[in-house]
């Protein structure tokens, strides 16, 4: 059999076929089956045959009904409506990276330019849908640096980690900033709440937000999980800022094993159970990165890649100031609070102030910078920064 | 032959005197009632009927015509059931019109001629003036706390003899003595100092107030000892919730309700259950229930959105005005709003890192919670789980009566600023008789610039301020002290604004 390559750079596709192409992605076949009907076929064949019910991996004829007339032309309308193109494995336009790839999706389906899925180094930026403050401005800051210094972020769009990396890597307005890509488990118009489809017709000004499936089609849960080898596959290095202990963002990972890329995991507190995941990660040899800068560094180290600017204007964590010339009530309340982040209840307990004194000691902290309030707790700050 | 008896039907929590005609006229026998009623006035005919004759009377083989004035009244339940039999009895001359004039009858008759006792006697006896009123025997406790000259009665024969003044009127048996529900102590709950606290200012102050925290912190531990921190009910005060709660026929010790009430319904509440109305009847929901104590609304979140918006405007007014095309009804609502919820779907939000809900989760759950109810809450603390030592040894916090003594006396400094309590100071108010001191009023400003206190809160976090300094001394200064404790004391909002 030649290759797919071949097959379609011989005779260009036309817009019927990816019109067919199309169609066939709107059928809810799983990736591998659509791979395995579009390969070394044009789509209008394949689709052809599927309409007439005499393809070999269709003996009964149950796609065949499902293949109906007029549907190729109604996916594409919907396509061009929603301002996507379709991208066919072997065929021109498709991403090097992508098609290179074992499991590589037969088709995409891309909002914005798919010309920037080939071109700067990427990192994908991923974790947990229910991060903790910390692992949320972690995400945020990262994506800002690396976006900035012109190395590309891939991540899922997932409220969480996800976004939060994604509008990092959008906040920052430096020059050198580099086009994001999210992958999404859902057609791109049915994104779930305003702010992701806020964030995706961001990215998709300057990157892309890129689906395997056409408009309209219904999503599934497993269709979460195998989008995260496409992310895989895109990337040059992937950072799970925080996971559970079973997390969806593992899946990524054990794509990214599977393809040799690099895995890197932001540590966290053995108390968060948000960092059990990463943690785990860290002990089993994922690389340890702790900001954006650590993340550059790798991903240069692992691409022989410049960027485009150092990062040596990122400020360090904010170290406590001297505590001296602090009132003794203060001071003591300083001093519980540690290297914790404490309620209301647990401070006056363990200093056995009165509620009073210690809420007007936090708030004189609060005043010098030497303490910050988030979500009722109370930390010294850099250790639970307010996002 | 006419007759012309006095008796009192009942609309939300307001008596409404109604005179019971009774014609009986030679013609096809018949039982008519006319004027308003509702279904279970209407059915008294069958009751009335088969009390009379039970009773040992005779039933007038003629024509009987019941009008209920005021026509345009609707009647409800079956409390006119006495006053129509008394009617018939009188215009067939089994009775005297001198034996009936000037005095009212309330009470539902059983087939064999017993007296029922009814819902709401307090206001219909109420309505019914200085006049002397027959009431049930069960009911005349109750009926004695707003007018002397009550007479009760256990059966139709005893009231027709006593009328007759063939026998006295039956002795009241005597009202048993008003039980106090014994209310937990508040040295029960060991550590948690936060939420000592906080339910020791919204009692002085009168403050709403809202507990978060996971299951198991604590939180209806708290509100459950509450009402043991408000001092007494006083007099009218008293009086008003026996009318209330008589009114909605909640089962009373037969004397005067004195101690704050405790209401916490079932968070499958619905509008008309919690603040009251319906169509008939226009009963009193939870919130009248109570009035002049606590309105516990456990599980906040699992409320519908739309029953605890209608609780917006009693909460501002005080008062829940039901209106309905067939009648209204203002009832009294003043009450001290105490709510319980979990900081997210999971329970365990309030902990770091240990919530696994998503964010679609919490946003979902928080959108629950319209923004202006959340504004109404004075307090809003943010519970954690004790730790071990303090629940198995640990040191035995204040007890209910040492905190209710401090309650008391911060709520006499409130009287002589000529309000019931802190809570209900007007702005202007605020501003004469608790000046702020230049170090509160910076902590305040800094806390404005940052965004952190929005205008309305500001005159919240003064009132709590207030109150907090008024735990402490009565008549003292308000310092910058109490307002950080105030502000601490509404922090737990925090944990609910992660609406991204």
């Amino acid at each position: 059999m030649p290759a797919p390559e071949a097959a379609h750079e011989d005779s260009p596709l036309v817009d019927e076929d990816l019109a067919c192409a199309a169609a066939l992605a709107s059928l809810g076949l799983s990736p591998a089956r659509l791979r395995r009907l579009l390969l070394g076929a044009r789509p209008r064949e394949v689709w052809g045959r599927l309409g007439s019910g005499s393809h070999p991996d269709d003996p009964d004829g149950r796609l065949a009904a499902r293949c109906r007339p007029g549907l190729p032309e109604h996916v594409e309308r919907r396509c061009r409506g929603a301002g996507l193109s379709t991208l066919v494995l072997g065929a021109a336009g498709y991403p090097r990276r992508l098609a290179d790839d074992p499991e590589a999706p037969a088709v995409l389906f891309v909002r914005g330019d798919g010309g920037v899925l080939d071109d700067v180094p990427r990192a994908a930026v991923v974790g947990t849908r229910s991060p903790s403050e910390l692992g949320r401005r972690v995400a945020f800051d990262m994506g800002a640096a690396l976006a900035a210094s012109g190395a590309g972020v891939v991540s899922g769009l997932a409220l969480g980690i996800d976004c939060a990396a994604l509008s990092g890597a959008r906040s920052t307005a430096r020059s050198t900033v580099a086009p994001s890509v999210a992958v999404v488990g859902t057609a791109p118009d049915t994104l779930g709440t305003a702010e992701q489809r806020r964030l995706a017709a961001s990215i998709a000004e300057t990157g892309a937000v890129i689906s395997e499936l056409p408009p309209g089609a219904p999503s599934a849960r497993w269709r979460f999980a195998v989008r995260n080898r496409v992310m895989a596959a895109l990337a040059d290095v992937v950072v799970v800022v925080e996971s559970h202990a079973e997390g969806g963002a593992l899946h990524t990972v054990r794509a990214a094993r599977r393809r040799q890329v690099a895995v890197a995991a932001v540590p966290g507190s053995l108390r968060n159970p948000a960092s059990e995941g990463t943690n785990a990660l860290l002990v089993h040899g994922a690389f340890c990165v702790r900001d954006g800068s650590d993340a550059l560094a790798l991903l240069s180290r692992l691409t022989r890649w410049v960027p485009a600017s150092s990062l040596s204007d990122a400020s360090p964590v904010a170290s406590p100031g001297p505590t001296d010339g602090l009132d003794p009530l203060e001071a003591s309340v300083f001093d519980a609070l540690g290297g914790d982040s404490l309620g209301l209840d647990a401070l006056v307990l363990r200093t056995g102030l009165s509620l009073s004194s210690v809420a007007l000691a936090l708030e004189r902290l609060a005043d010098a910078g030497l303490a910050v309030s988030e979500g009722g707790f109370w930390a010294r700050p850099g250790v639970a920064p307010r996002p | 032959m006419l007759a012309t008896i006095w008796s009192a039907t009942l609309q939300g929590v307001q008596g409404h005197g109604v005179d019971v005609e009774v014609h009986v006229c030679a013609g096809l026998p018949s039982f008519t009632v006319v004027g308003l009623p509702d279904t279970a006035v209407r059915e008294s005919r069958d009751r009335v009927r088969a009390a009379v004759l039970s009773s040992g009377f005779p039933w007038p083989s003629s024509r009987v015509t019941v009008n209920l004035a005021p026509s345009s009244l609707r009647k409800s339940g079956a409390g006119l059931d006495l006053a129509v039999a008394v009617g018939v009895l009188t215009a067939t001359q089994l009775l005297a019109e001198t034996h009936v004039a000037g005095t009212g009858f309330i009470g539902e008759l059983g087939l064999d001629g017993s007296l029922r006792p009814v819902t709401g006697i307090v206001p219909m006896v109420d309505a019914l003036g200085p006049a002397p009123v027959v009431v049930p025997m069960a009911c005349v406790a109750e009926a004695r706390l707003v007018s002397p000259h009550v007479r009760g009665a256990r059966n139709l024969s005893e009231v027709v003899c006593a009328l007759r003044r063939q026998a006295p009127w039956p002795e009241a048996t005597p009202a048993p003595a008003p039980q106090v529900p014994a209310c937990p102590d508040l040295a029960e709950v060991r550590g948690q100092p936060l939420g000592r606290r906080a339910v020791e200012v919204a009692a002085a102050g009168g403050h709403h107030l809202l507990l978060l925290g996971p299951p198991g912190s604590g939180k209806t531990m708290l509100a459950t000892r509450l009402p043991g921190l408000l001092p007494p009910l006083s007099r009218a005060d008293a009086l008003e919730v026996t009318r209330v709660h008589s009114a909605a026929g909640l089962p009373s010790a037969g004397g005067l309700v004195t101690r704050p009430p405790f209401r916490a319904p079932h968070h499958g509440a619905t509008e008309v259950s919690l603040v009251g109305g319906g169509t008939a009847w226009l009963r009193p929901g939870e919130a009248s229930l109570a009035h002049c104590g606590v309105l516990f609304l456990d599980e906040l979140g699992e409320f519908a959105p739309a029953v605890l918006d209608a609780l917006r405007q009693p909460l501002e007014e005080g008062v829940v005005r039901v209106r309905r095309a067939r009648g209204a009804a203002d009832l009294p609502a003043r009450v001290l709003l105490v709510a319980a919820m979990n900081p997210c779907p999971c329970g365990e939000g309030a902990v770091r890192g240990a919530c696994r809900c998503s964010d679609a989760a919490r946003a979902r759950y928080e959108r629950r919670l319209s923004g202006p109810l959340l504004d109404r809450f004075d307090l809003a603390v943010s519970l954690s789980r004790p730790e071990v030592g303090d629940l198995l040894g640990g040191v035995a916090g204040e007890s209910t009566s040492v905190v209710a003594a401090r309650v008391e006396a911060a709520r006499g400094a409130a009287t002589t600023r000529g309000v019931r309590c802190n809570a209900e100071l007007s702005s202007a108010a605020l501003r004469a008789c608790c000046p702020l001191s230049p170090a509160a009023t910076s902590l305040l400003e800094r806390r404005l610039l940052t965004g952190a206190l929005s205008a309305r809160g500001l005159h919240r976090v003064w009132r709590v301020a207030r109150t907090v300094a008024d735990l402490d001394d009565p008549h003292g200064p308000m310092t910058e002290q109490h307002v950080a404790e105030a502000l601490a004391l509404r922090a737990g909002r925090d944990t609910l604004t992660t609406r991204r």
